[in-house]
C-alpha cells in the first residue's frame, strides 16, 4: 500500500462541499470532519447563530455560511446555483436538514405532511436539480442523503417522518441512475438513534419506560454524530467511487437485533 | 386557543363526541386513553402552545382537569 490514496483515503483537499442542516447534530459533525479532511464548506441551516458556531469549529479557511429555508422548494435550485457562482464549483453535497415531529395518524393533516415532506424530501430533489446543472462532467460529483432507519422499520407515532426518509432511499436509487451521465454518485445513510438535539427532544416527549425501550433496541447503545459523519465522509470521498445507490445503515446493530 | 377549544382538541384525540369532556374525567378510565393518545397530547401541546410536556410529567396526570392545568397559562380566556 504505497499510493497516496491508501495513506489518506478520504482526502478532500481542493473540494467544496455544501452541507445542509449544518447548525447542529450530524450536520455539524460532518462539517467538522470534512474540514479536517481538507474540504472547503458551504454551511446551510435554520439557525444562523448556531451556523456561526459550527463555522468557528472548522479547520482551514474559505468556509461560508448560507442560511436558506429548506421548505422554499421552488427557490432552492436557484439558491444552489447562486452558491456555486459566488463561492465556487461544488464537488458534492450532504443533505442533513430534516424535521421530525412525533405524531400518530390521528393527528395527521396536510400542513404536517407538507412541512415534513418539503423539508426532508422535496428539498433533496430541488438541491440536486441545482447541483447537477452546468457541471464539468470530467469532475466526479457526490451526494449523500441522511435518511433514517425510521424509513426501514415501523415506528409508532413516526409515520410521516419514516415515509419521508423511505422516500430519500428511493430517491437515492433513482437519482443514482439518472445522474450517471453527469458523473455524480448518490448514496444515503440511515442512522438509528444518535445523540443529537433531535434525540434529546424525543427523550423529553417520552416517559422513562418508553425511552428505555428505544435504548434497549440499540445493541451497541445510541450513536454519536461523529459515527454518522465518518460514514458520510467515506461515501462522499473518491474512495467510494464504485459505490452508488447504496443506503448504508449506521445503527450499531439495530437492524440485526 | 381557549379552554373549550383545548377540550375539543382532546376530544378529537380521544375520538369522543364534541363537548363531552367536563374536566373531572379520570384519563385512565377513558377507553381511548392509550400510549398513542399520550403521544398525541404531547404533539398537540407542542404545536399549539410551543411547549413540550415532558413524558414523565404527563404520566403523573390523573384527570382531564389536571391536563388542562398543565397548559392553562397558555390558554386564552
Amino acid at each position: 500500500m504505497t499510493t497516496e490514496t491508501a495513506i489518506q483515503p478520504m482526502n478532500f483537499l481542493g473540494k467544496r462541499i455544501l452541507i445542509t442542516g449544518a447548525s447542529t447534530g450530524i450536520g455539524r459533525a460532518c462539517a467538522v470532519l470534512l474540514s479536517q479532511l481538507g474540504a472547503t464548506l458551504v454551511l446551510n441551516g435554520r439557525n444562523e447563530s448556531q451556523l456561526e458556531k459550527t463555522l468557528s469549529l472548522l479547520d482551514g479557511e474559505g468556509h461560508h455560511v448560507a442560511p436558506f429555508d429548506m421548505s422554499d422548494i421552488d427557490n432552492l435550485c436557484g439558491w444552489v446555483k447562486t452558491i456555486s457562482k459566488q463561492q465556487g464549483y461544488l464537488d458534492g453535497f450532504v443533505h442533513c436538514a430534516g424535521v421530525q415531529i412525533t405524531k400518530p395518524i390521528r393527528l395527521f393533516d396536510q400542513q404536517f405532511f407538507d412541512q415534513t415532506m418539503h423539508v426532508n424530501l422535496a428539498s433533496a430533489m430541488a438541491i440536486t436539480k441545482g447541483f447537477r446543472q452546468r457541471r464539468d462532467k470530467n469532475k466526479p460529483g457526490a451526494i449523500v442523503f441522511v435518511s433514517s432507519i425510521a424509513g426501514l422499520i415501523g415506528q409508532t407515532g413516526n409515520i410521516v417522518y419514516g415515509t419521508s426518509k423511505a422516500g430519500l432511499m428511493s430517491l437515492t436509487r433513482g437519482l443514482s441512475m439518472e445522474l450517471l451521465r453527469d458523473n455524480i454518485r448518490v448514496n444515503c445513510v440511515a442512522p438509528a438513534l444518535v445523540a443529537t438535539e433531535m434525540a434529546q427532544r424525543t427523550q423529553q416527549e417520552l416517559n422513562d419506560m418508553q425511552y428505555q425501550h428505544i435504548l434497549d433496541q440499540h445493541p451497541m447503545g445510541i450513536g454519536q454524530p461523529s459515527d454518522v459523519a465518518n460514514a458520510i465522509a467515506f461515501l462522499l470521498s473518491d474512495s467510494a467511487k464504485w459505490i452508488n445507490a447504496v443506503t448504508l445503515p449506521i445503527d450499531g446493530g439495530y437492524l440485526a437485533n | 386557543m381557549n379552554k373549550q377549544q383545548f377540550l375539543n382538541e382532546l376530544e378529537e384525540i380521544l375520538e369522543l363526541d364534541s363537548d363531552t369532556l367536563q374536566g373531572e374525567e379520570v384519563l385512565l378510565e377513558i377507553e381511548q386513553w392509550d400510549s398513542l393518545a399520550f403521544l398525541s397530547v404531547i404533539a398537540m401541546a407542542d404545536e399549539h402552545f410551543d411547549i413540550i410536556i415532558q413524558g414523565d410529567r404527563l404520566e403523573k396526570i390523573k384527570t382531564v382537569a389536571d391536563l388542562t392545568a398543565l397548559v392553562e397559562e397558555h390558554l386564552s380566556a
